[in-house]
């Protein structure tokens, strides 16, 4: 690091970039030993441990290294459009002969003959050539890999491309989650999770229908459900959504998530018409008119995602509970009642709804972040295939011979390079000697 | 495990281990005959991992990348055939004695630590029914197989370096090439690698948006790979703007094939995450 350079230039530097990109890479690996989403205490709470990569110190590290990649990335733009539009430079021999790798020959001839060889030699290598021809001497200059800048230039901006990318859908985006009956419908507003749905986004879905489709040897292949999207009551659209097949309305992403059931509970309440409930395991209803509360504690059998086929012979375990009091509890089959109080109060087990898991989400930042990533691989794969090699000659008339002097360097592969231009010296000097 | 696949998982790990000792004799005794047996040994082993994938594919309807038994057979697969071109075209005979140990320790872990249960077809998962699985899985055997070469080249090149500084110039080391090449190959090796590495994640993240609602869920194997990314990328700017090169180099390309390793096995056995598959 240079004496009195300033913190901007030091904070900008490859070197900073260096430091942050372990940083972070230290940082990520923390996050994946530290289970995320529980609950820690006392340092590990102030580390934000439980959640690490929206941490107040994750974020604070990656926005120093967008801030850096964005310094380094406009200080490679000058060098990046000379590179580009204003390469064609010449060197005289003193400046050729200063490269490491030099060569200097000395052959009898015609100027404008031996000016030919030296060209033919390097497009026969693939370079792209200018040259400028005096009275006794002519300069040439030669590259390839023109885009070998743009292409790193490319790399870094797609970064930054990404991050603003998850930034704003960060910002404009939702996602939540919710277990819907098959034949319910529901609100955007509905679902647990999406805080700042905006009200443009308010039309209604209704699940259809939810099945499951299974291997010959039994194992499921695919969860599928039937959606309608209805706006004003209007039904706009039917889909079917599947795993890895999403359903997109107006921005907002529909996906096949999980499946299950709710127990159907009818509670007959004196004097008036008795009305069903849809609870889930740990749901709690209150028993209208009354002091009532039903938990419905959980199936018996305990269910996982997958046995909804046994759903004929699963029971509920219940527990009713007077103010805070447990009142009592059992297990039911289907069609089993229960008396609640005295007054007449009942309800009973009706069977169960088959329910679809979805995840709602929406995130306009997507596209973006696909662009960037798209550039990304563009960008590495030119800075994979180009060879960023330049090479400098000199010819000139001197007394009966024509000295050349040849010079290059190359900002990778270097052996590689420094082959490649042995054996075009070595080219020069056979061709010449065989004619 | 079908009979004729079995058969060629036999023939390939049995050819892996002889060219893995015919590479090794070859690199202490210089001998041109055994470096030659060791190649050939490599080809016919190759051939049979090809073959063994492919009664897989045939089998199972699709191409073999669902779990960790076809995963590890095609990574092996993938670093012999990168293997084999650096050796067709660099002429580097002595670098399989230390590329080969890999794809041969990761068929070993096959044959040791999975069931045979785990190896039945088995048909796909819901969320593995994407056309992205190939594209995902057929980048990340391009990619594994590049790191593992530059792994091998990496451990050469500090061998070399050991003993070009002791100043002995006799024995096995004249058999190895100059330092400089096998730096300069690590290098090239990585490039590719790591290419291939932003494809994976790249298309691992534009299916996790279709199958999980996410492009990017910090998913324990999503992290890791993101982190030995990062190492690679790390290797890249310092080797450019610090010309780390050589020994530094060298050690950093073994730091990051041991994320790759991390990645693969670590986060399977360690850490629990949605990408459980392999």
């Amino acid at each position: 690091m240079a004496k009195g350079r300033g913190w901007w230039e030091r904070f900008s530097s490859m070197k900073t970039g260096l430091y942050l990109l372990v940083a972070v890479s230290i940082a990520s690996a923390l996050g994946t030993l530290y289970p995320q989403g529980q609950v820690y205490t006392a340092w590990k709470r102030f580390l934000q441990l439980g959640d690490v990569y929206h941490s107040w110190w994750y974020i604070t590290l990656l926005s120093l290294l967008a801030l850096n990649l964005i310094a380094c990335n406009i200080s490679r733009i000058k060098p990046m459009i000379n590179s580009l539009f204003h390469y064609q430079q010449l060197l005289d021999a003193k400046q050729v002969m200063k490269f490491k790798l030099n060569h200097s020959l000395h052959l009898s001839g015609d100027l404008e003959r031996i000016k030919d060889q030296v060209i033919n030699t390097l497009s026969g290598q693939g370079y792209q050539i200018w040259s400028q021809t005096d009275e006794d001497t002519v300069k040439i200059g030669a590259q390839k890999g023109r885009f070998y800048t743009l292409g790193s230039f490319i790399t870094h901006l797609s970064f930054i491309i990404i991050l603003l990318g998850a930034l704003y859908g960060g910002l404009w985006g939702y996602k939540g989650y919710i277990n819907v009956a098959v034949g319910s419908s529901f609100n955007l507003k509905q679902i647990p999770g999406i805080t700042k749905n905006s009200t443009v986004d308010d039309f209604k879905i209704r699940v259809d229908k939810f099945w499951l489709e299974r291997y010959a040897d039994g194992t499921p292949s695919g969860y599928f459900s039937r959606l309608t999207i209805m706006e004003k009551d209007k039904v706009v659209k039917t889909a079917t959504i599947a795993v890895n097949q999403p359903l997109e309305y107006r921005g907002v992403k529909f996906y096949q998530t999980s499946y299950g059931q709710l127990a159907q509970i009818e509670v007959f309440v004196p004097e008036s018409k008795s009305h069903q409930e849809l609870l889930g395991e740990g749901d709690i209803i209150r028993i209208l008119g009354t002091d009532y509360h039903l938990l419905l504690y959980r199936y018996d059998p305990p269910t996982g995602m997958y046995s909804q086929l046994q759903a004929k012979e699963l029971k509920i375990i219940y527990a009713l509970y007077k103010e805070d009091k447990l009142a009592g509890t059992g297990k039911l089959g289907i069609n089993q009642s229960v008396p609640v109080d005295e007054q007449g109060n009942s309800f009973k087990f009706t069977g169960f709804t088959p329910t679809t898991g979805l995840e709602v989400k929406k995130d306009p930042g997507v596209p973006v972040v696909i662009f960037g990533s798209l550039l990304i691989v563009l960008g590495i794969g030119m800075i994979m295939i180009l060879k960023p090699h330049k090479i400098w000659a000199v010819l000139e008339k001197q007394d009966d011979s024509i000295s050349i002097s040849l010079g290059g360097n190359s900002r990778r592969h270097s052996l590689e390079f420094e082959e490649e231009f042995k054996k075009m010296v070595k080219e020069l000097d056979t061709e010449y000697t065989a004619t | 495990m079908n009979q004729y696949e079995n058969i060629a998982f036999i023939i390939t790990f049995t050819a892996y281990s002889a060219a893995m000792l015919f590479y090794v004799w070859y690199f202490v005794s210089k001998r041109e005959n055994v470096g030659r047996l060791a190649s050939i040994t490599t080809i016919v082993g190759w051939m049979a991992n090809t073959a063994a994938l492919t009664i897989r594919s045939i089998i199972a309807g699709r191409l073999p990348f669902s779990n960790g038994y076809e995963f590890l057979l095609a990574f092996a697969w993938g670093i012999v055939i990168i293997y084999l071109w650096f050796e067709y075209r660099h002429r580097l005979k002595s670098l399989g004695a230390f590329v080969i140990p890999v794809a041969w320790i990761l068929l070993a872990y096959v044959l040791v630590a999975i069931p045979s249960e785990e190896k039945a077809v088995v048909p796909l998962m819901a969320a593995l029914r994407s056309n992205w699985l190939s594209v995902h899985v057929a980048t990340a055997i391009l990619s594994y197989g590049a790191f593992a070469v530059s792994f091998g080249l990496a451990v050469m090149y500090l061998i070399k370096l050991k003993k070009e500084n002791s100043g002995s110039k006799s024995g096995i080391m004249s058999n190895l090439p100059a330092a400089r090449l096998l730096d300069e190959l690590s290098y090239k090796s990585i490039t590719f690698g790591f290419f291939f590495l932003a494809l994976v994640i790249v298309s691992g993240a534009i299916w996790a948006e279709q199958a999980w609602g996410s492009y990017w869920t910090w998913d324990p194997k999503e992290t890791w790979s993101l982190i030995t990314w990062l190492i690679y990328g790390a290797y890249l700017h310092a080797r450019l703007t610090y010309g780390w090169r050589g020994k530094r180099a060298a050690v950093l390309a073994i730091i990051g094939f041991i994320a790759v390793m991390f990645t693969f096995f670590g986060v399977n056995y360690f850490l629990a995450g949605l990408h459980s598959y392999a």
